[in-house]
């Protein structure tokens, strides 16, 4: 018996893991707002300990899966599994995921050092855990400032904070270079390696496509709330040919979706 | 929960929350001592005559003071609406639910944290309000021997109780209209619009029904302590009035509570 789409895809989303097993997988998930289909029977496996990109233009669904994942919204359909735990059962995965979405949100009156203190009471951890992740992006000289008088690329990192501060196995980051400056970027890039190497498991969702080839060893590729494709970002780019890039292999898949 | 109350009383050190403190503080003891004057200056008139009647009295003091009742009602319910709709038009509500995923767990600290709050307020409120018009008594002569008699205080103690009673109803019904509204603007608007529109106009035309409006029932209970020219005196009664109160108080937790957890999280 041939094994169903979705099975293969499983299984080799486990075989890619290092450990074998699947940090995200969803089946069927779809949610609509009124007639509108945001995410539409969507199916991804994201294996353990890779740094996964998530793309797809505009409105494709990106923001609203990621939604989906973390508990904020209600699946009209389907199921997923998070770290091994459903998606109905929020607390038994939550603790261990860290997410920056969409642009961070504040209190701007508040210092960095409070901001990240509010979620840290929140959930149960540490104070040195705060000075810790403040330190990590490079925050802790300007954490007693009220969070309105950061620059953007300094509310960015300041959101890269909130969603270290559980010391995350997986991490979902929403466009998490918007506002940086190119050194800024870089040490994003860094930070993202030396997360994988700890074995955690970043979901990267960017339009920055140059800058994801360079990191990410999955792709899962959105578009009108379905994944064009989800796998290695090797065979993605090994499908256009060798030397193709991400972005002429992205703009390709969009075309041929749409004809 | 109690995780959730500790993040809350962190964010107590914006000005915006300091602020609603302040101004109850300040408008109260204002209007306090706005009415003391009017009383001690001889000032006469039908709206007076009853304060002027309880000025001597046990509730002299709680006549005065609580001139301001319906102010501080329209700031705490401020105060709390604003602080729970805040976090979704700035969007800080999802950062909060994906560190507790516990959605009653999270509104019932945040509601402890901001009843708290709300209290303390309160009791700040009395206190610099009333040792304002005692130390303005003072230094006018006047006595204030049945103020700080026994009866006096405990006429202050149960003004202060009911009020609290009532300030924990009103900061309910604050949380039902930021979990309906979920944004700022949209809650505050609405929280003043009910309570200038069917809480105070419709009650002007009928009266019957309106003794059973929430914010009215809630504040049948502080003006229970006051003599009834000065009031308001719940006309249902001192009990059925607290029962209506419980009943609303339950209502909006209900309500509030089925909405927040089935609630899709946009912000």
């Amino acid at each position: 018996m041939t094994p169903s789409p979705d099975a293969s895809q499983t299984e080799q989303a486990t075989s890619f893991s290092p450990n074998g097993t699947l940090a995200i997988e969803t089946r069927g998930l779809s949610k609509h707002f009124g007639k509108r289909k945001a995410v539409d029977g969507l199916t991804i496996s994201i294996p353990v300990g890779v740094i996964a990109g998530f793309v797809g233009p505009n409105g494709a669904g990106k923001t609203t899966t990621i939604r989906l994942l973390l508990g904020l919204l209600r699946p009209g359909a389907g199921s997923a599994t998070i770290l091994g735990q459903p998606l109905t059962r929020p607390r038994s995965y939550l603790p261990r995921v860290g997410a920056l979405i969409e642009v961070p949100a504040f209190y701007p009156s508040l210092s960095g050092r409070t901001n990240l203190e509010v979620l840290a009471h929140l959930g149960g951890h540490s104070h040195s855990r705060v000075s810790q992740v403040l330190e990590q992006v490079e925050l802790s000289d300007r954490a007693s400032d009220p969070v309105r008088t950061y620059s953007q690329g300094m509310k960015q990192r300041l959101g890269v904070a909130i969603a270290l501060l559980p010391d995350p196995d997986l991490l979902i980051l929403d466009e998490p270079a918007n506002g940086l400056d190119p050194l800024g970027i870089i040490q994003m890039r860094d930070l993202l390696r030396h997360l994988r190497e700890q074995g955690k498991t970043i979901f990267l969702s960017t339009h920055l496509l140059g800058e994801l080839e360079q990191v990410t060893d999955w792709l899962v590729m959105l578009n009108q709330g379905k994944a064009l494709f989800s796998g290695p970002a090797r065979d993605l780019l090994d499908q256009q040919g060798v030397g193709a890039s991400l972005e002429e292999r992205f703009l390709a898949m969009l075309k041929g979706n749409h004809e | 929960m109690i995780r959730a109350f500790r993040s809350e009383v962190l964010k107590f050190r914006r000005w915006s929350v300091l602020a609603g403190s302040g101004v109850m503080i300040a408008a109260t003891a204002f209007i306090a001592y706005l009415t003391f004057h009017q009383i001690t200056s001889g000032a006469t008139g039908p709206e007076l005559a009853p304060l002027i009647q309880a000025f001597p009295t046990p509730q002299g003091l709680i006549s005065v003071v609580g001139q301001a009742r319906s102010l501080i009602i329209v700031i705490a319910l401020i105060m709390v609406t604003s602080n729970i709709a805040a976090e979704w038009s700035q969007g800080t509500l999802r950062n909060l639910l994906v560190r507790e995923p516990g959605r009653l767990r999270l509104l019932a600290g945040k509601m402890l944290a901001l009843v708290l709050f709300v209290t303390i307020s309160l009791a700040l409120t009395l206190a610099i309000s009333a040792a304002l018009i005692l130390a303005a008594a003072h230094a006018q002569g006047i006595s204030t021997a049945a103020w700080t008699s026994s009866e006096g205080i405990r006429t202050f103690l149960s003004f202060f109780g009911n009020e609290v009673l009532c300030l924990v109803g009103i900061s309910l019904l604050g949380m039902l209209i930021a979990v309906l509204t979920r944004s700022l603007g949209a809650a505050v608007g609405v929280a003043l619009a009910y309570v200038l529109v069917p809480e105070g106009v419709i009650a002007m035309v009928w009266q019957d029904g309106s003794k059973w409006f929430p914010v009215r029932v809630l504040n049948f209970l502080p003006g229970s302590v006051f003599p009834p020219a000065v009031g308001p005196t719940p006309p249902q009664g001192y009990t059925t009035a607290l029962l209506m109160a419980l009943l609303w108080m339950v209502g909006f937790v209900i309500v509030s509570a089925v909405v927040f957890r089935r609630q899709d999280i946009n912000a």
